[in-house]
């Protein structure tokens, strides 16, 4: 058995990098059939937004036993109660807010960090804000680790968005209100756009873009979702 | 033994009014319906056992266990509504929860079961005492359906049921603390095994009774309830402020809590946060802080723009707030000089008069407007509805009736308005219902033109209806206004399109376009024919059928589905489907209830006369129909749903079995006669409750309640007459005796549930017709039942 040790040893550094390789591959393939099927064939057409989608890994935001499933048509759970949206989802708030290069973009419920990274290769600079600690770190510093240096990152209340980098092009809250915080129509850019899903917490929700010019505000609905709530608990499978 | 069925009674009957109340805090209805079904489903297993499996000539069913096991039943039913996830909004979303419905149904019934068998065994054991053993099983309900009226005040409901438990043991307390009795529990009181026996639940009931147990008692809300949420809020206290047969009263004091429906998109202002007083642990009440800030944002809502017709500040005001609590805010925002708070809860009105600093009424609101002089210039209804939309839709509410309407325009100044303030549903149907509503309640009143009254407008999530006593003089005023706070108009006489879907904008119109279809369809005298196309029920509501939040139309489920993309979801979230399936249920359960004696024993099947079973069965249906006939008009008199069943379910419970003592000699001749003097006895009052309806609801409480409690002593005094002896005369053997209650017991209990379901979708009158319905079939069974057979076939039998 001793006689056999190294063998397995040069086996592993032979092969474990082909695996690697080989299951990066795989998710690299995934993430491609995830823009092409879930995301280009509903409608999302935005070619810096698919290319967004292409080049970050949304595995790199999930947690790792559910790597397998990180392409999945479907939201995942992140923990505390949280959830990575669905990624046709993200897609479509991604393309509503028409990110420019030249935006700086306020994001509320950072949670898996994985829409901050994607409005970081849109727009010029993200700010992303994240009421839970546990959340706030983790994707604080998945971010740090893969380089999205453009997104900074506070542990607060979004609800009162972020006065001190105020105002912003554009401000996309992942999480379900009732009402549109008044502090972040404040925050918004003349020309600006937000979008939300808004409704009530504990049902289901009206996907809304809300623009702002010349000072007037209106409000258009887009689609039903179903976000988890802001501050609040995720609903259960 | 009579101290057995006594106190077996009295355990039951409070599990029962019991159960109705945890219900409430645990789902987002009493579901008295429900209740009452599951205790009668129960107690018709029992005659089904006991038709199947009947005891011996000379032995009795032993009472000790029997004791035993209805304090245990209870017992597990506490822990089964602390640990069994049964939430009847998610049905069709988890599949489960429909396992875990009928799981929690059976594990319900188990004390009734027991119960029943408990005072079968008592009449199969004490034939010649069965008119003591009745005395004592009807002073037992009568005490246990008072007690938790007294007790609800000092002790929660968890406590409660783990208390139920105890008094059936009580008769197994060994000697020398209780005399002797009847020689059949006496053997027991003497036998160490039984008081053995009786200690392990004893011991159980006093631990669940225990501080370490506070855990195991506290019944737990639905997640998706306001509360639930609220704990889950960082720096939030919660603190229990009032606790009685109406419900629990909880503040909310928390930094996280916002409360902004009808927010005008101009306010760009954080919004001061607010205390919430939740019943039940949702409809929450909040309580915004006095000052500048809060004046700001309320002068900035759908509430505060009904506050500025016209635009001097309004004098007087009627909030009545059920849920919110914007319109006392905005009244104060806008100046109003005199502010009166109304919310049926004492407790929740008395807190919103005290932090407002405002005059308040609670109890019934239509007394109040009868009762009082003064005339107003603005009255707010706010009703928002519970945190989870469609959950309220079991709700009997007679808020946004015609007749309540035309009572709230009757007390307005010349220049007054009713404002309704309600969350935007979609596809329309509630704003076309409180526009027909409040079109009905016009004409009743003889206004010319009733159209030129109305006004309807919307933000994103709210819709605020405007009804004035006279047509408004500046009508363009009003619309610049709503315009200017950034609200979409959905209806107003003749307006210009371009202001609909302006600043909160669907893909069409929605609204707007539907409300200028209704108009058209009234102005060509086609109102109906538009109510009836209509995918969701709009007509509008009357005192008869009081359900705001039932909209479904079963004839067109396929074309809903369809209508909201295919979210079967927005279905599930209707009481409709809840009613649906469990009627479903209850008619499987008492299908096997009645199958099971005619198959069992093998050697001995029972071989029951169809007209009887059939006699019986009406009986059951019939009367269950009757009581929840009454349960609804006292919802409606009294206020209160927990009083109105406390008050019906005790009142039937003591008129009936007085009417039962009374039909001792009543032959064999006379059943056909008495199921019609039962008919006779609930049609008069009944009717007279129907065509009085909104009169007595306009009367002092006193008048209200004597006038409920005298309805139900007549009713249930003449719907017992039939029963007992047509017990005694069609079913001679004690098998037959327990089948044709087992009978009874099941037609009562598919009869309760199938009264929600006829009381949604036809009205009170409804369940009237169909109590008087089965009481004429019961009449015309039984005297058919009871015929003599002519010489040749009596032979031959």
């Amino acid at each position: 058995m001793q006689r056999l040790g190294p063998f397995f040893l040069a086996a592993f550094l032979v092969f474990a990098p082909a695996a690697a390789a080989a299951a990066e591959e795989a998710l690299e393939k995934a993430r491609r059939a995830m823009v092409e099927e879930q995301i280009r064939a509903r409608g999302v057409t935005n070619p810096q937004v698919l290319r967004a989608l292409l080049e970050v890994p949304r595995h790199w935001f999930v947690p790792p036993h559910l790597v397998p499933s990180a392409y999945r048509d479907q939201p995942l759970p992140i923990g505390e109660g949280q959830t990575i949206s669905q990624p046709y989802i993200v897609a479509l708030m991604t393309e509503l807010i028409d990110p420019r290069p030249s935006d700086r973009a306020l994001e509320i419920g950072t949670g898996s960090g994985y829409q901050a990274a994607i409005l970081s290769k849109l727009v010029s600079e993200v700010y992303t804000i994240e009421i839970k600690s546990k959340l706030y770190e983790e994707s604080s510093r998945v971010l740090s680790a893969h380089g999205f240096a453009n997104v900074t990152a506070r542990l607060g209340d979004g609800y009162f968005g972020w006065p001190e980098a105020a105002p912003f092009d554009k401000i996309m809250i992942t999480a379900a209100v009732d009402h549109i915080p008044p502090p972040l129509l404040a925050q918004l850019r003349d020309g600006g756009r937000l979008v939300l899903p808004l409704g009530s917490p504990f049902g289901y929700q009206n996907l809304v873009l809300v623009t702002k010019a010349a000072g007037e505000v209106k409000l258009r609905n887009v689609t039903g979702v179903l976000f988890v709530p802001l501050t609040g608990h995720a609903l259960k499978n | 033994m009579l101290a057995a069925v006594f106190f077996v009674s009295a355990s039951a009957l409070a599990f029962e009014v019991l159960l109705a109340r945890a219900f409430a805090i645990t789902q987002w209805n009493h579901l008295a319906f429900l209740v009452i079904g599951i205790a009668l489903l129960g107690f018709a297993a029992s005659g089904t056992w006991v038709a199947c499996a009947p005891p011996g000539p000379g032995r009795g069913e032993a009472f000790a266990p029997l004791l035993v096991l209805v304090s245990l039943a209870i017992l597990s039913s506490l822990c089964g509504l602390r640990f069994i996830p049964l939430d009847y909004q998610r049905l069709l979303l988890e599949p489960t929860q429909a396992a875990f419905l009928f799981g929690a149904c059976l594990l319900f019934s188990l004390p009734f079961f027991f119960a029943g068998r408990l005072t079968a065994a008592a009449y199969l054991a004490r034939p010649e005492e069965s008119g003591r053993i009745y005395a004592a099983s009807l002073a037992g309900s009568a005490l246990g359906v008072a007690a938790p009226a007294v007790l609800l005040a000092l002790l929660d409901p968890g406590t409660l049921i783990a208390a139920a438990a105890l008094p059936p043991l009580l008769p197994l307390l060994p000697r020398p603390f209780r005399k002797r009795s009847t020689p059949a529990l006496r053997p027991f009181a003497a036998d160490p095994k039984m008081c053995a026996l009786a200690a392990f639940p004893l011991l159980l009931a006093l631990a669940s009774l225990s501080p370490l147990a506070e855990g195991l008692r506290r019944l737990a809300p639905s997640e998706f309830k306001f509360l639930a949420h609220a704990r889950s809020l960082p720096a939030t206290e919660i603190r229990r402020v009032a606790q009685d047969l109406r419900g629990e009263v909880d503040l909310v004091t928390s930094p996280h809590i916002r409360f902004a429906a009808g927010l005008s998109l101009a306010h760009t202002e954080a919004l001061p946060p607010a205390d919430a007083l939740l019943t039940d642990g949702d409809r929450p009440v909040f309580l915004y802080p006095p000052g500048p800030a809060t004046d700001r944002f309320a002068a900035r809502t759908l509430a505060a723009l009904a506050c500025r017709i016209p635009e001097r500040p309004p004098e007087a005001v009627l909030a009545i707030v059920s849920t919110g609590g914007l319109s006392l805010a905005a009244a104060r925002a806008a100046g109003a000089t005199s502010i009166h708070a109304f919310h049926p809860n004492p407790h929740v009105a008395s807190r919103l008069g005290a932090h407002y600093g405002v005059s308040f009424s609670s109890g019934q609101l239509r007394s109040l407007l009868s009762r009082t002089a003064a005339r107003y210039d603005l009255i707010q209804v706010e009703h928002w509805g519970a945190s989870l939309p469609g959950a309220e839709a079991l709700d009997q509410e007679h808020l946004f009736t015609r007749e309540s309407l035309a009572a709230m325009l009757e007390r307005l100044s010349p220049e007054g308005a009713v404002t309704v303030l309600r969350r935007l549903r979609l596809p329309p149907a509630d704003t076309l219902r409180l526009w027909s509503s409040a079109v009905a309640a016009l004409e009743r009143l003889g206004a010319p033109a009733p159209l030129d009254h109305l006004f309807l407008f919307r933000s994103w999530d709210s819709v605020a209806l405007v009804v004035f006593r006279n047509p408004p003089q500046d009508r363009e005023g009003l619309l610049a206004r709503a315009a200017a706070a950034r609200f979409d108009l959905v209806y107003a006489r003749n307006a210009d399109p371009g202001l609909a879907n302006r600043y909160h904008a669907f893909d069409r119109p929605y609204l707007f376009e539907e409300h200028r279809r209704l108009e058209e369809a009234w102005e060509r005298g086609a109102a109906e024919a538009y109510f009836r196309g209509a995918l969701l029920s709009a007509a509008p509501q009357s005192d008869l059928q009081p359900f705001p939040g039932n909209q479904l139309k079963w004839s067109r489920l396929a074309d809903l589905y369809r209508a909201t993309g295919g979210r079967a979801h927005v279905l599930g979230w209707s009481g409709e489907i809840l009613v649906a399936v469990t009627l479903a249920g209850a008619i499987g359960a008492g299908a096997v209830l009645l199958l099971l004696p005619l198959r069992f024993p093998a050697r001995k099947p029972l071989r029951p006369q169809a007209a009887g079973v059939l006699a019986f069965l009406a009986l059951g249906g019939g009367f269950l129909l009757a009581e929840l006939f009454f349960l609804h008009v006292g919802t409606f008199w009294l206020g209160d749903p927990g009083i109105s069943l406390v008050l019906t379910l005790g009142g039937f419970l003591v008129a009936s079995s007085l009417g039962g003592l009374a039909s001792g000699r009543i032959g064999a001749a006379g059943l056909g006669r008495a199921a019609a003097l039962a008919g006779a006895g609930f049609a008069l009052p009944a009717a007279a409750a129907l065509a009085a309806l909104s009169l007595v609801a306009a009367r002092e409480a006193p008048v209200r309640v004597l006038t409920h409690c005298g309805m139900i002593l007549v009713s249930g005094f003449a719907l017992g007459l039939p029963f007992a002896p047509a017990l005694r005369h069609l079913v001679p053997r004690p098998r037959e005796k327990a089948y044709a209650w087992a009978a009874n017991g099941c037609a009562s209990a598919v009869a309760s549930i199938a009264s929600a379901g006829i009381a949604m979708e036809i009205g009170l009158h409804g369940l009237f017709i169909a109590g008087l319905a089965c009481y004429a079939v019961a009449c015309g069974l039984l005297v058919s039942a009871s015929r003599p057979l002519p010489p040749a076939r009596a032979a031959a039998a």
